[in-house]
């Protein structure tokens, strides 16, 4: 959902951005602007089509003030990068499993998304809000780069608990 | 009539008797004093047998010079207090900390407060803290953490308590508390607001952050305040990281360690006390011997690499049990400026790391091992 929300997001940023650049692209062919403005330079022209693309982006990047999550997310704290399955691609393929031959899309694609997924994790276990928390306390707090976490098994008795518990 | 024979039993009973029921109502001053001068004058006038009921002097353990213990303050640490009404368990948890201290008899000289009292470093959260540290009954040594600092660089907490670094001297002991978290700026050219400036310090595995130090002008006052000490005087460091570098990932780490080691080298022996890394931890380089502090808010687990060798790891903390891991403790300063370091585990036994274990590189008084395994 966050994903989609982005896309949209960027999607009608770039749209407006190629609507101003066409605008002012054939500014000079409008009666208007050939009255008062006959002789534009392309540097001229080219400036000013900068001048609006970073307006319109500044105004994006102040309503979308987690634009760079992943980025600022991977500066903060260790990702480990998704394996390198382009070995996949070698060889034969389409034999044997029910999606065909991997393309180098599917490659890509998989490595993008579950890179995402892992940094929109870390970003949970490194707060408190995102996690739901009732005390203000986030999981790194106890567990810095996920020490200490001992993974176990559910269900099993819990002899803390005195009881069975699924989790 | 011929002297009835009486054994010595009877007559040891019947001496004391003598001797102890007529003064009533003695306080442990005047009962000294009678049982002592009283009893020489009883012999001296041949009316108390010498055989039978005598004060024995029981000659004290003759300490080596400089094996003496002098005194012993206490140690609270890294509390990371929010507001109440947001988590009220990290004050409970100071609140009990400060019971065990002031239910200490005798009371200790005074209390360390080891740093990182605020978890965010809002005014709201050390005013809290310092409204509970004033139950003290003994004098309190404020240190200064990041989550403390980082906020409104220190205004809120020097306003309270004074300023970060200062030094003085106890019972021939020379002290020094140090501000050992200063970090490079890193928050300006990323435009970061204070929150954001905080938020990043106090994530432990955050890499944005710069590693802590105790920074050149910190080291210049250093120098100059031991200039007047000799060689031979004992000195005792009080800084929230540790002074060496463990492992630069958590910040257990301090940036400049070497330098203030080289500050210290010609001193016969020095302590480091430090606070957090929320956890049993010993190590010594060359004469500094060091000591980590408990949390009372939560344990750390161990560095995954880089671990001092002296460290005798306690096992994993019980995740059921909020308080398993966590505690207080107190110091017990001998005369060399050496100590024995108390790690008051509030699950536990409590666990006392003696003064000969570092002294003599972890061959004697070796504190006890845990029966599981560690992290």
């Amino acid at each position: 959902m966050f994903s989609n929300a982005r896309n949209t997001l960027a999607a009608l940023s770039f749209a407006g951005l190629a609507i101003a650049l066409v605008g002012l692209g054939h500014g000079g062919d409008t009666p208007e602007r050939g009255k008062h403005e006959t002789m534009k330079t392309a540097s001229e022209t080219r400036s000013e089509g900068r001048a609006v693309a970073d307006m319109l982006m500044a105004q994006w990047k102040r309503e979308n003030p987690n634009r760079d999550w992943v980025i600022e997310e991977k500066e903060r704290h260790t990702i480990i990068p998704p394996a390198d399955n382009s070995d996949l691609l070698e060889g034969e393929q389409g034999e044997g499993h029910a999606y065909g031959k991997y393309t180098e899309q599917d490659i890509l694609m998989w490595a993008r998304e579950l890179e995402k997924l892992v940094v929109e994790g870390s970003r949970v276990f490194h707060d408190a809000d995102l996690l739901g928390s009732t005390i203000a306390v986030s999981c790194d707090m106890c567990h810095p780069d996920a020490a200490n976490t001992h993974p176990e098994t559910y269900p099993k008795f819990q002899v803390q608990m005195g009881r069975v518990v699924l989790l | 009539m011929r002297k009835k024979h009486r054994s010595t039993e009877t007559r040891y009973r019947k001496d004391s008797e003598v001797l102890f029921s007529s003064p009533k109502n003695f306080n442990r001053r005047d009962f000294l004093k009678f049982s002592t001068a009283g009893v020489a004058a009883l012999v001296a006038k041949g009316l108390l047998p010498p055989t039978t009921f005598l004060p024995v002097r029981v000659n004290q353990a003759e300490a080596s010079p400089g094996t003496a213990q002098s005194f012993r303050f206490a140690y609270i640490s890294d509390s990371h207090l929010y507001e109440k009404d947001i988590n009220d368990r990290f004050v409970r948890s100071l609140l009990r900390a400060v019971d065990d201290v002031n239910n200490l008899d005798p009371q200790p000289d005074f209390v360390l407060y080891g740093g990182d009292l605020a978890q965010l470093g809002q005014p709201m959260e050390l005013e809290l803290g310092a409204q509970i540290l004033k139950n003290l009954k003994a004098p309190v040594k404020m240190m200064v953490g990041e989550h403390d600092w980082y906020l409104d660089m220190g205004a809120k907490w020097r306003e309270l308590f004074g300023k970060p670094t200062y030094s003085w001297d106890y019972k021939g002991i020379h002290f020094v508390t140090l501000n050992s978290v200063v970090e490079r700026d890193f928050w300006t050219k990323r435009g970061m607001t204070p929150m954001e400036r905080m938020k990043t310090v106090a994530g432990l595995d955050n890499g944005v952050q710069s590693p802590f130090m105790v920074g050149e002008e910190q080291r210049e006052w250093l120098r100059a305040d031991l200039a007047t000490y000799a060689s031979d005087t004992p000195i005792i460091v009080f800084s929230h990281s540790p002074l060496y570098k463990l492992y630069k990932s958590w910040n257990f780490w301090t940036d400049d360690a070497e330098d203030v080691q080289a500050i210290l080298n010609r001193f016969n022996d020095v302590v480091v006390i430090h606070g957090h890394t929320h956890q049993l931890l010993t190590n010594r380089i060359g004469n500094i011997h060091y000591h980590g502090m408990l949390s009372t808010a939560w344990p750390w687990p161990y560095a995954p690499e880089g671990m001092p060798e002296l460290t005798i790891e306690m096992n994993r903390s019980d995740p059921f049990n909020p308080n398993d891991g966590c505690g207080d403790g107190e110091v017990r300063v001998y005369t060399d400026g050496l100590v024995d370091k108390v790690y008051n585990l509030w699950n536990r036994n409590p666990v006392t790391v003696p003064r000969a274990y570092t002294a003599s590189w972890g061959k004697e008084g070796v504190p006890p091992k845990p029966n599981l395994a560690s992290y």
